[in-house]
């Protein structure tokens, strides 16, 4: 287990699209959101839109690393997070076409693939959410943390139905 | 190719269905960006005193070199002739679909001529397409959209027009995604003109930066401070229908005859927030689709027009005339405008429900203001009339209803420039009359004078004590700065407003060129020296050291070839002016009753203002001289031979 997990908050994303834009230019030097190890998926119907921000999600079992041919992808001891060794990969993108979540890019301008480093450690899509929609936090930290977001959300709701019951405060 | 731009300007002739490219650096040497490229396009290829809605004329969307990086720069500029107004049409918008247009290589998309039937334009990367948009046409702007992501891809961006530029409505948008558009001057008619749907986009190219560890760390450091900014912290919590509460001039309607608080609204539907590609704040509020008018996304002029300009009390009102006027692809403030200047006309008795199709427009009323919009869209009998604008409209009318008009060159005022809002403020005043486009909106200066020595114009946390002060303090350092005059920041001040003008107009510029929003930056939000730090992201994005002082040097080059591009189509001093109305009459009641705007000083104001540009203070056209040492020598050349360029005068001097 990583000391430090990178979370998702997925309901507050408001599509900004800020981490893919610092990702890329992070980690491949340029401005495209291509490049970027995270993307933000803006599903939309008519008057409505819903973001959701796609990216590894460090699995305890990785299936990239099981399915790859060449061993090229291994786990860093220090984050925990997959790392690919471009001279191993071959491109074969059997890791892309096996990740259940859609993590793993193949990159055509190397011919090789990429996936989400941590950054090393400071994975700046969570230091820059606006909304702190990804953070960063000490793993042991994470199940509570989670929950207490559910729980500030549904206290809106128990007032508010308390009050439709007749329940004044004292 | 350069760093930081797509690379290429796309030409499409819509008649001959010709498409060609010519790279950007051929323009980008001289000229900046989405609003600086965009003009020099514009002037190059345009024939003064045409209909603007003429087949040859032509309609430019550009982006700038900081568009598409993680710095609230999303914006596309959108240049034509002003159907509106007859002189330069722009407007900008944020959303996605700027930074896509890079990335599919482009930094500007020019468009002329009209097709032989219902378009859409498809962008990806190299491949350009004209496609029939048959099944698209008579769509609003969210369901074309949608048709569209349908028939293509959903990872698309989309520029549209809704029905009211397929009616060439004079006062048309070009919408985008949801709540963005261009809203001002009739860009959606320019379009519709042109039987052009919508421009749909894909790109999936890089940007490359000279300096990309240097652009972030800059990019940071600005992130940080905007973060911890109460203002930007407001918005982000609870949008800007609350930035806007504590505005006391918003909510002041027609005769205090506004009470509704557009915060409630807020409260009501606890709307999701959204906003712009690379932005901290997302300023905007995603109403669900259970809400009035359907759902969809409103910000701030949504906010406010709906209410204060008609007299509106009803929350659930507002909102659905909002979004309609966005399905429709209608500009918000010209439309509400227009439809507050019946209501005055009613009120007066100068109009009658008989001239308006037996619509009585009695102030906030249901009929008077969705109704009547829809006719102006739909341009159903009376709302033919009106869709031709506010000045045509009013020479129809007649019986002196053009003195009730609130217009500059034609284009309606926006809430808060409503007279109440607008004498008592000097500077903004000028600007508006000034104007290219005849509004000081995009100018901020709602941000850049104060109405009382204490209070902080506007966006400001005030019950946040120690930000206020802190914020009056720059602002009154910042306006000395710029204006050589210790009390220029109060808004009552005629001395120092028209440096403060100047240096508003070219700071503005900037941000335009750049693709840089204003309201992450600019004056709301106590940050100074907002220009250095946008010259030193270019300098370390584009690797040409650039200063504070070539931005500006550029600012004032566009400025000067706008106003060119503005005299070729008929302006003139006179035309730089605020309603007659608005002059000498002091206000009768309200914070600021007493205040007037004295014409004697207004004219004085406009002299100084001409002598800092360099424009021949009798007509208001830039001098030979000025327009030579501003890089434009081949435009004098232009204006001369039209017999408009001054005599060898320069006053100021």
């Amino acid at each position: 287990m990583a000391e430090y997990e990178l979370i998702i908050n997925y309901q507050k994303c408001t599509g900004c699209r800020i981490c893919e834009q610092v990702c890329a230019i992070r980690n491949s030097l340029v401005a495209n959101p291509e490049k970027a190890r995270i993307r933000i998926v803006s599903l939309k119907e008519q008057a409505n839109i819903v973001s959701i921000p796609v990216r590894c999600l460090q699995c305890e079992e990785p299936i990239c690393e099981t399915v790859c041919p060449t061993h090229a992808i291994a786990t860093d001891p220090a984050t925990g997070a997959r790392v690919v060794n471009g001279k191993k990969c071959i491109g074969c993108r059997t890791c892309v076409y096996t990740c259940p979540f859609g993590a793993a890019t193949f990159d055509r301008s190397a011919g090789t693939v990429f996936m989400c480093n941590l950054c090393e450690g400071d994975p700046l899509c969570a230091r820059w959410c606006p909304f702190g929609v990804l953070e960063y936090i000490r793993s042991d930290e994470s199940s509570i943390r989670l929950k207490k977001d559910a729980a500030i959300k549904l206290s809106d709701s128990i007032s508010l139905s308390l009050e439709q019951v007749g329940y004044k405060e004292v | 190719m350069a760093h930081m731009y797509g690379g290429a300007i796309l030409f499409i002739r819509l008649d001959e269905g010709r498409i060609f490219k010519e790279p950007t650096s051929s323009y980008s040497g001289a000229f900046l960006g989405g609003r600086g490229i965009n003009i020099k396009l514009l002037y190059d290829g345009s024939t003064p005193e045409t209909d603007p809605l003429d087949p040859s004329s032509l309609l430019i969307f550009g982006v700038g070199p900081l568009c598409g990086t993680p710095i609230s720069a999303s914006r596309t500029e959108v240049s034509a002739r002003s159907p509106e107004t007859g002189f330069l049409g722009s407007s900008n918008f944020g959303g996605h679909f700027g930074p896509e247009i890079k990335s599919a290589g482009y930094d500007h998309i020019v468009v002329s001529g009209k097709a032989d039937g219902p378009v859409y334009i498809l962008i990806h990367n190299e491949q350009v397409e004209i496609r029939d948009a048959s099944r698209i046409w008579g769509k609003d702007s969210y369901e074309t959209q949608s048709l569209i992501r349908a028939e293509i891809d959903s990872e698309v961006q989309i520029a549209c027009i809704g029905q009211a530029g397929e009616n060439l409505v004079h006062f048309a948008t070009i919408q985008h995604d949801l709540g963005h558009g261009a809203g001002r001057t009739g860009m959606g008619a320019v379009m519709g003109s042109k039987n052009l749907k919508a421009i749909v986009v894909r790109g999936t190219k890089a940007i490359t930066l000279a300096h990309p560890e240097k652009y972030l760390s800059i990019a940071e450091e600005r992130h940080k401070q905007l973060s911890d900014n109460p203002c930007v912290q407001d918005v982000q919590k609870h949008g800007m229908a609350y930035m806007l509460e504590g505005f006391g001039e918003i909510r002041v309607g027609p005769d205090g005859l506004v009470e509704a608080n557009q915060y409630d609204l807020t409260k009501k539907y606890r709307p999701k927030k959204t906003g712009c590609a690379g932005c901290l704040q997302q300023c905007m509020d995603l109403y669900p689709v259970e809400a009035k008018g359907g759902g969809g996304a409103i910000s701030c002029t949504f906010y406010t027009q709906p209410f204060t300009l008609v007299g509106n009390n009803d929350l659930d009102l507002a909102l659905e005339c909002g979004l309609l006027a966005q399905r429709y692809g209608i500009d918000i403030v010209s439309s509400m405008g227009i439809i507050s200047w019946l209501m005055r006309l009613y009120e007066c008795g100068i109009i009658t429900a008989e001239d308006t199709d037996g619509i009585p427009m009695e102030w906030g009323a249901r009929q008077a203001i969705i109704g009547m919009l829809q006719k102006i869209v739909f341009r159903e009998d009376f709302g033919d009339t009106l869709a031709a604008g506010i000045l045509p409209a009013a020479k129809k009318i007649g019986r002196g209803s053009k003195d009730y008009a609130y217009q500059v060159k034609g284009l309606p005022l926006y809430s808060p420039t409503t007279p109440d809002a607008l004498i008592p403020t000097k500077g903004r005043s000028l600007c508006i009359a000034v104007s290219p486009r005849g509004d000081a909106m995009r100018t901020m200066m709602e941000g850049r004078e104060a109405r009382r020595a204490q209070d902080p114009p506007l966006l400001v946390a005030r019950q946040n004590e120690k930000f206020a002060a802190e914020y009056m303090k720059t602002l009154q350092q910042t306006i000395k700065d710029v204006t050589g005059t210790e009390k220029a920041y109060l808004a009552e001040e005629y001395e120092g407003k028209p440096e403060l003008v100047v240096y508003s107009e070219d700071e503005i510029i900037i941000f335009d060129c750049l693709s840089s929003c204003k309201l992450v930056g600019a004056p709301f939000l106590n940050i100074p020296s907002q220009v250095e730090y946008l010259a030193r992201l270019f300098s370390a994005g584009t690797g040409t050291e650039t200063t504070h002082d070539m931005l500006f040097t550029i600012a004032k080059r566009v400025r000067n070839l706008e106003r060119v591009f503005n005299v070729k189509e008929g302006m003139t001093r006179d035309r730089d002016a605020l309603p007659r109305g608005f002059m000498d009459h002091p206000l009768e009641k309200g914070d600021s009753a007493g205040s007037v705007l004295k014409s004697a000083e207004f004219e004085k104001m406009k002299d100084q203002y001409y002598a800092l540009r360099g424009w021949d203070i009798a007509t208001g056209i830039p001098t030979r001289e000025t327009l030579e040492q501003t890089g434009l020598g081949d435009i004098a050349g232009d204006l001369e031979q039209s017999g408009k360029l001054p005599g060898n005068l320069h006053p100021g001097k």
